[in-house]
């Protein structure tokens, strides 16, 4: 034991001694953090769910009794806790369109009404004719947007009340005019028929009760950005691994440390042991500027202790095992630099595990990123208590365990061929 | 006494024993040492001894063998068959004890570059077992038997070759190996520090070190060396004091008496180039 710590002690002072690079192993980690949490943070959400709404409205009706256009615009000014419609009001069709198609979202949808839109709803009406296309509407082509959904609902619901109110009108003239009974004409006031049903539809979701149930998740982007770049920097850590080994077979000293009177694994014990300590440093470093600087939600200091150790003690033996399968330095920076993209990219890294198809989660844990952030965006987003993220924690540790046995059966300390002397 | 060149090289092709003669002890024991890479006998059946605090000279040309007998005898290669004693233990059954024996200053500079000359050596003094305070005197005394005191909050990146293989040679005395395995310790050295390391090791042959030392350069050999073994495709050809060296002759053949142990080299290993 004492030879393993003395070799790790060697390994620490000569990092040591490397002090620029020392401080690059923060500050890069660091400032991608920042940049990445800064620049992205809407993805994640701020914490707030208000939906934010652009319209585009050219209403060509002039007429003193055009109604439509009126109630639409009068519909759509809306701004709550929930919903914020910002109402924009053009000349002409081209520049609504203009709007929506503008590569900086000027507008969601754009609608326009045109001339004697009410007329010829009142005209259907007198008719019994369904109202058509009164209203236009435009959006880009081919797209999901739900702010496009609201939009319509509203416009529709405006329309349906007109019509519902119209509609109402015209049955009790008809009830009015069946044998039998008689109406006194000016009692019957069209207007007052169709306030009432608006009023009536503008109170119907008095009927429902709005309850809540559960716990929201709102994400702050920096949860999600600090443990994924700060695993992310850790595994690219695995270089040092394989390098500080493979130097030692380079400079020759690896030899000298094999004829000296100490066992083999002691010798890449003391190595890994140098490897986790910096590993966890780095880790533990990151995540205090994150709780102090950009206030990452820690609830559970010994849960996310426990993940960075089993993090640190993965990826650590995850280098042993590239070290055992590599042989040069040259090879191990392109394999190094797939293993970590790959991992970090649908384990987690950079967007929550969570939001990936439930299919792909189960096959990501084939890389150590998965489980560190399963564990990290248990803990710091989802609320997770211990019992609850040990799963990850022991997942770590087997894997890293594994990673290292198979690492000790296929590294080879002595060359195979004779040295030609 | 070998009457002729061609009786010591018969002799060597059987594989006895070869003694010191001079009736000092026996240190080391090289017994039947064979090594085979896949089809390739790179080692074969190579037997010698090396008496107490002897410089015993192993001359062969590139491709001889030296570095695997070498790697052998210092346990960081497995003999195919083939034991080696030193001071009686066999480095194949007790390998860790008779590795706190034993001494190697390996061809290539083998040096932490990146930290100092005491450093270098405080760390192999822990790793061979020495206590805080033997390290810090005993690497006080090697940097000064080296000629680096002065030098040793250094890093060693910063030394010239021949600095870096007196810190390369003091490594191995740390931890005072009774036998000492010198690879050609002044390849690419400037004429001082070679004159260095030749007192340095007539020095350590005084104080009783046993020390086994290979060579391209044949003054080396000459100026240094008790018995000499000239080695090639794995086995030893010749083998004597300098002076039964360059005594022999085939008289059979009437070989020209070789003037000096270079020219002897070459009669018995040839002229061809070796990789």
């Amino acid at each position: 034991m004492k030879t393993l710590w003395y070799i790790a002690k060697k390994d620490l002072l000569q990092i040591s001694k490397d002090r620029n690079g020392l401080i690059l192993m923060l500050l890069v980690p660091l400032v991608l953090i920042s940049v990445v949490g800064f620049t992205f943070g809407s993805f994640y959400g701020s914490g707030s769910s208000q939906i934010q709404i652009t319209v585009a409205l050219n209403n060509q009706e002039t007429a003193q009794n055009a109604f439509i256009g009126k109630t639409i615009a009068s519909a759509l000014k809306i701004n709550t806790r929930q919903l914020a419609i910002t109402v924009n009001e053009y000349r002409s069709p081209a520049q609504v369109i203009a709007q929506v198609e503008a590569a900086n979202n000027a507008a969601n949808v754009g609608i326009v009404i045109p001339v004697g839109a009410s007329q010829t709803l009142l005209n259907d009406l007198q008719r019994n004719v369904t109202p058509k296309n009164l209203v236009q509407f435009y959006t880009l082509p081919n797209t999901n947007d739900l702010r496009i959904t609201v939009v319509q609902n509203i416009v529709n619901t405006v329309v349906q009340s007109i019509l519902a109110g119209r509609a109402s009108v015209n049955q009790v003239y008809q009830v009015c005019h069946q044998p039998g009974n008689h109406c006194a004409q000016n009692t019957i006031d069209p207007t007052t028929i169709a306030t009432a049903i608006a009023r009536a539809n503008s109170e119907a979701n008095q009927a429902i009760e709005t309850l809540s149930a559960g716990h929201a998740v709102t994400i702050d982007p920096f949860d999600q950005v600090l443990p994924g770049y700060a695993v992310f920097f850790s595994l690219l850590g695995l270089n040092a691994v394989a390098a500080t080994i493979l130097q030692e077979k380079e400079d020759g000293t690896f030899r000298r440390l094999l004829i000296a009177p100490i066992q083999k694994y002691a010798l890449l014990g003391g190595k890994m042991l140098a490897q986790f300590l910096v590993t966890l440093a780095q880790l533990s470093i990151i995540f205090l500027v994150g709780y102090f600087v950009f206030k990452v939600h820690i609830s559970d200091w010994l849960t996310v202790s426990l993940l960075l150790i089993s993090t640190s003690f993965a990826a650590t033996g995850l280098g042993m095992l590239l070290v055992s399968l590599v042989k040069t330095r040259a090879q191990i920076n392109p394999v190094v630099t797939l293993v970590v993209l790959i991992t970090s990219a649908v384990g987690g890294a950079w967007w929550p595990l969570f939001l990936e198809p439930t299919w792909l989660q189960p096959l990501a844990k084939i890389g150590i990123t998965a489980w560190a952030m399963e564990g990290l965006n248990g803990s710091m987003i989802l609320g997770k208590g211990f019992m609850d993220v040990l799963p990850d924690i022991l997942g770590l540790l087997a894997y890293g365990l594994i990673c290292l046995m198979i690492a000790l059966r296929l590294f080879r300390f002595q060359q195979k061929t004779a040295i030609v002397r | 006494m070998p009457e002729s060149l061609s009786e010591i090289t018969y002799t060597a092709k059987t594989g006895p024993i070869h003694s010191p003669e001079d009736g000092r002890a026996v240190e080391v024991e090289v017994q039947h040492l064979v090594k085979t890479f896949g089809k390739q006998e790179a080692v074969k059946d190579l037997s010698f001894t090396i008496g107490k605090s002897e410089i015993f000279g192993l001359l062969g040309p590139n491709g001889a063998g030296k570095s695997t007998i070498i790697n052998m005898m210092c346990g960081y290669l497995e003999p195919t068959s083939g034991d080696t004693l030193i001071a009686g233990q066999s480095i194949t059954r007790e390998p860790r004890k008779v590795k706190r024996m034993i001494g190697v200053v390996p061809q290539e500079i083998a040096l932490y570059s990146d930290l100092n000359a005491l450093e270098n050596l405080e760390f192999f003094g822990e790793i061979y077992g020495l206590s805080s305070k033997e390290r810090k005197e005993r690497a006080a005394t090697l940097l000064h038997f080296v000629g680096l005191y002065d030098r040793r909050k250094e890093a060693v990146k910063k030394f010239s070759g021949g600095m870096q293989r007196r810190i390369n040679m003091a490594i191995a005395l740390m931890h005072r190996p009774v036998f000492l395995m010198m690879d050609e310790p002044t390849v690419g050295v400037d004429p001082q520090s070679r004159e260095h390391i030749f007192a340095a090791i007539e020095q350590l042959r005084d104080q009783g070190t046993t020390i086994l030392y290979t060579t391209h350069y044949m003054e080396e050999a000459e100026r240094l060396c008790n018995r000499i073994a000239i080695i090639d495709e794995g086995r030893i050809i010749a083998l004597g004091t300098l002076e039964q060296l360059l005594a022999m002759r085939d008289q059979q053949r009437e070989v020209q008496r070789p003037h000096g142990l270079q020219e002897l080299f070459i009669q018995l290993t040839g002229k061809t180039l070796r990789d």
